[in-house]
């Protein structure tokens, strides 16, 4: 008893934290669309700058305290306000990516001031003090947090329900134009949302960071936990969300005190589940809740860009990253060798991204785990040959099916999130499992937290030696990217991009969503898993922490900004990705040194790209093609104007009045049909 | 006198589009003015340009003699141009107190807000905690209309106000607009019911294809939409007569 007393209270101290953390999510999400995968960011810069006022200079507590929330908290939301402005009416995929940019530039700048090898911690607030309620102990800390989250909870009721600016807020979400007659200022609107958000994020962060080490991927990933409240709340309401606060943060202590009473016998294998109890509860809730009320919200949506493919073109393409790959690797050192065949690992993951995120619309954050699962199972089946690869592309689409099947109806942020889910899901818990039995034979996920992965032999060839196995790579690249071509130019992808741009004109061509989401998910994971294997046997062995979700991410983030509907864009992603070990041996002068230090190039890069994306949607190779050709606003411009709203979605254009033949023209463009017209003149979204 | 809104040679359209060719109204205070025309005509893109929601390509917005062309919608409705779009112009998840709330814009008090819509419109009081959602058609339009009412504006804008409602509820509406006006309001309504509507109107004009017809007093446009039913089509003709 005394014990369930105990761990009720840190329960209710966690909940109080996902509490503030969720209700600050859902306030930016309603009032801007965005849904902000940095909040857990924001709160660790709130954190580090906390400590550096107190700490390091040794301000006064409460100075430092009114400091980080009356400036800094603010301070940072408005910036992220501007930097974002523009991005509600870009696509879901360029939203979720700009805030993932922004975690990844925060924890780069983070990592940056404060010397990621220090160690540094924070006291809890009237350190030592405690109360003892019914022989339980509660320190002032825990009692502080539990009070800060309902007061915040009572302060947003009021300023939501009882305040003009609150009740504009929440207009604007519902029609911001008819926001605008009313009087009301949406941008203001947001850029207050955000303010708070930000603010409170800073304060989370402030009363977490005393319970654990002031590290940046820890606050940021701690604070995940907190996406499972929001989801219980719809990512809307604010009274449910606290309810799922209280539930995640309950439910988690409460599966630690039980793990602390397992039996030996199953401990092991139970252990890591509750670590990622968040996780599951994220996903049982975005599986089970009615999809109605999970619908995010329809807005004016620009049509992207979709980049034709030739077969020429292609072969051209395949080509020179194979003789290039020779000739680089004829003049690389050993270490630089290694790096080399990874480059092409990360590319073909890359390129596995483009028809499910690219061609289907469909966000997926699983796309290393799948990656991490073909690699395993490479790995597990030890055959030297090649076509070893099937399997590990078996069992990434296999791994893909998995994400695919329960979040068959959800879609956008939604889908990310279950996906995101998926990942923790398998890298907390999966991926650690110590010896099972299946079937009576004894079976280990990851031998030691390592496996050894075998690179292959063909035809008397001896690929294992770093030179021929990174031409390999190259060639496989080229194989894998051959394959996306062909599923574009089919029937296929014209699928894939009809559930993305037309999803109404796939109905009526008799297709089943659904089925199509499933097989974008299966090939996309197929691609992933060879990508994995290829990375895996450039590396000669895999591990457990190496497929993480937050280790996928700049996979993502860099094929979005390069343009995710180009294939070409994963050759980039794995040369900036993996290539620093390569630039750093050639004679680049200045570059190289730029890349030796890759994490600061890398955070650049995508600090970059988060303020860039609302300005460039299709990203950067579609534009620079276009500006190449003399027309840099020219096709994608007007692509970028033919903003459609709610009630005039494209397949409608041609309905409510005679569409002309340019408007015809233009809608075929708009949504990617214009080239492959000849071939499927059938499944057009005429009117 | 110079009126109180209009609109001179406005050229407007959607992307490279042009919906409006050059149209020209003017509305007096104290004057019920009604647009009519077949679907598609450009009435509502006509109206989004008065609102400020769409800025023209050509041609000016006058607002008591002023040039505020290029103004934002949201500074056109402080202003006091309050406009009622087409459709159930409501929030749908805010109450029918939170709409009142929202009606503040204009600096009248929260407590005149209310007292002026519960004063004209009872039923709202009984709904005051209810989600507009969940209000009927006739009560939307009601919550939507008690902005003009209670913000005290100088120019009122209302698209397509019958759509969907019983004739008894259009008849209150459409004396309320009367009342306004009367109250020194410049009232300018899109109407496809032009019976009730030309009762009411004390101008009206026909637009067709983005251009103005027709205009007149409401007998003239009666008996034109009249000769429209007896095989004249007015409400398609291109020339201006
Ligand atoms: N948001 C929009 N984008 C593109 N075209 C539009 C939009 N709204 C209206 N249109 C087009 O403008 C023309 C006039 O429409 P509208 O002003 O709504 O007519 P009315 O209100 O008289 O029925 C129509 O051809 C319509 O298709
Ligand atoms: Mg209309």
């Amino acid at each position: 008893m005394q014990q369930f007393l105990s761990f009720t209270a840190s329960g209710l101290t966690s909940a109080a934290i996902y509490a503030l953390v969720a209700s600050g999510l859902v306030l930016t999400y309603t009032t801007t669309g965005i849904f902000n995968f940095a909040q857990g960011a924001m709160a660790m810069v709130g954190a580090f700058t906390f400590w550096q006022f107190a700490e390091a200079w040794g301000w006064p507590a409460p100075v430092a305290l009114v400091v980080c929330i009356g400036v800094i908290g603010p301070l940072q939301g408005l910036l992220v306000a501007r930097m974002f402005q523009g991005l509600e009416r870009t696509s879901d995929t360029v939203r979720l990516v700009a805030t993932l940019g922004l975690l990844l530039g925060l924890i780069g700048v983070v990592h940056a001031i404060w010397d990621p090898s220090v160690r540094r911690s924070l006291d809890p607030f009237a350190e030592g003090r405690a109360v003892t309620v019914l022989d339980v102990r509660i320190t002032y800390h825990q009692l502080l947090t539990m009070a800060v989250a309902v007061v915040v909870a009572a302060a947003l009721w009021v300023l939501l329900r009882h305040t003009r600016t609150g009740v504009a807020m929440r207009a604007a979400v519902d029609n911001r134009s008819l926001a605008t007659l009313n009087g009301a200022r949406p941008a203001l609107a947001g850029a207050i949302a955000w303010a708070i958000g930000s603010t409170l994020a800073v304060v989370s962060g402030i009363l977490v960071a005393p319970t654990i080490e002031l590290n940046a991927l820890n606050l940021a990933l701690l604070i995940v936990n907190a996406y499972g409240a929001a989801a219980i709340g719809r990512l809307r309401s604010l009274p449910w969300t606290f309810v799922g606060a209280l539930v995640l943060g309950l439910t988690r202590d409460y599966a630690i005190w039980l793990r602390s009473d397992l039996p030996a016998s199953v401990a092991p294998y139970l252990g890591g589940l509750s670590n990622a109890v968040p996780a599951i509860v994220l996903l049982v809730v975005l599986v089970l809740l009615p999809p109605a009320q999970l619908r995010t919200s329809t807005r004016a949506v620009r049509h992207e860009v979709l980049p034709k493919l030739t077969w020429s073109g292609t072969a051209i393409t395949g080509v020179a990253v194979v003789v290039a790959t020779a000739l680089v690797i004829a003049r690389l050192g050993a270490t630089a060798l290694l790096g080399a065949a990874g480059i092409w690992g990360i590319a073909i993951i890359g390129l596995s991204l483009v028809p499910l995120v690219g061609y289907a619309g469909q966000l997926s954050l699983a796309q290393l785990s799948f990656a991490g699962v073909g690699a395993l199972a490479y790995a597990h089946l030890g055959w030297n040959h090649p076509l070893g690869l099937l399997w590990a592309a078996l069992w990434g689409a296999l791994a893909a099916a998995c994400v695919a099947l329960p979040a068959a109806r959800l879609s956008g942020i939604y889908l990310a999130l279950a996906s995101g889910a998926f990942a923790l899901l398998l890298e907390q818990w999966i991926f650690l499992l110590p010896e099972i039995s299946i079937f009576g034979h004894p079976f280990t996920v990851f031998e030691r937290g390592t496996m050894p992965v075998a690179r292959p032999e063909l035809l008397g060839w001896d690929l294992t030696g770093d030179r021929a196995y990174a031409l390999y790579a190259a060639v496989v690249f080229s194989l894998c990217l051959a394959l996306v071509v062909a599923v574009r130019r089919g029937t296929v992808g014209l699928r894939f991009v009809a559930l993305k741009d037309a999803p109404a004109g796939l109905a009526a061509t008799g297709t089943d969503a659904a089925r199509t989401k499933l097989a974008a998910f299966a090939l996309s994971g197929a691609i992933a898993g060879v990508g994995g294997a290829i990375a895996g046997g450039a590396a000669t062995s895999i591990s457990a922490d190496g497929y993480g979700m937050f280790a996928g991410l700049p996979i993502l983030l860099l094929m979005v900004v390069l343009g995710i509907r180009s294939p070409r864009a994963a050759i980039i992603t794995g040369l900036v990705l993996g290539g620093s070990e390569v630039a750093a041996d050639l004679p680049l002068g200045p570059l190289s040194s730029a890349f030796e230090s890759g994490g600061v190039v890398q955070a650049m890069l995508i600090g970059v790209a988060a303020v860039a994306m609302a300005r460039i949607p299709d990203g950067l190779l579609p534009e620079l093609s276009n500006w190449a050709r003399g027309r840099p606003w020219g096709r994608s411009g007007s692509a970028r104007s033919r903003s459609v709203d709610v009630s005039g979605a494209p397949e409608l254009v041609g309905l409510r009045t005679a569409a002309t033949a340019t408007e015809l023209a233009a809608l075929d463009h708009a949504i990617g049909l214009s080239s492959v017209r000849s071939t499927a003149g059938g499944a057009r979204a005429r009117g | 006198m110079i009126p109180l809104l209009a609109l001179r040679d406005v050229h407007a359209g959607y992307d490279s589009i042009e919906v409006l060719h050059g149209v020209s109204v003017h509305v007096d205070a104290g004057e019920v003015v009604v647009l009519l025309g077949a679907n598609g005509a450009g009435k509502s893109t006509l109206l989004s340009v008065a609102s400020g929601m769409l800025v023209p390509t050509a041609g000016q917005l006058l607002v008591a003699g002023q040039d505020l062309t290029g103004t934002g919608a949201g500074d056109l409705a402080r202003a006091g141009i309050c406009t009622v779009p087409e459709g159930r112009s409501v929030f749908p998840s805010l109450t029918v107190a939170e709409h009142l709330l929202m009606m503040t814009h204009r600096g009248v008090s929260a407590a005149d807000v209310e007292e002026r819509a519960y004063a004209r419109f009872p039923r709202l009081a009984d709904r005051r905690q209810q989600s507009a959602g969940d209000l009927s058609g006739g009560e939307q339009q009601m919550l939507a209309l008690a902005r003009a009412v209670a913000t005290e504006p100088s120019v009122v804008l209302v698209d397509e106000l019958s759509m969907g409602l019983a004739p008894i509820i259009v008849a209150e509406l459409f004396a309320l607009l009367r009342g306004l006006a009367d109250d020194g309001v410049a009232v300018l309504v899109v109407e496809q019911m032009a019976q009730a509507a030309l009762d009411t109107a004390d101008r009206a004009a026909v637009v067709a294809n983005g251009r103005i017809t027709h205009e007149g007093d409401p007998e003239r446009i009666r008996s034109v939409i009249a000769d429209a039913y007896l095989g004249v089509d007015p409400l398609a003709r291109q020339e201006t007569t």
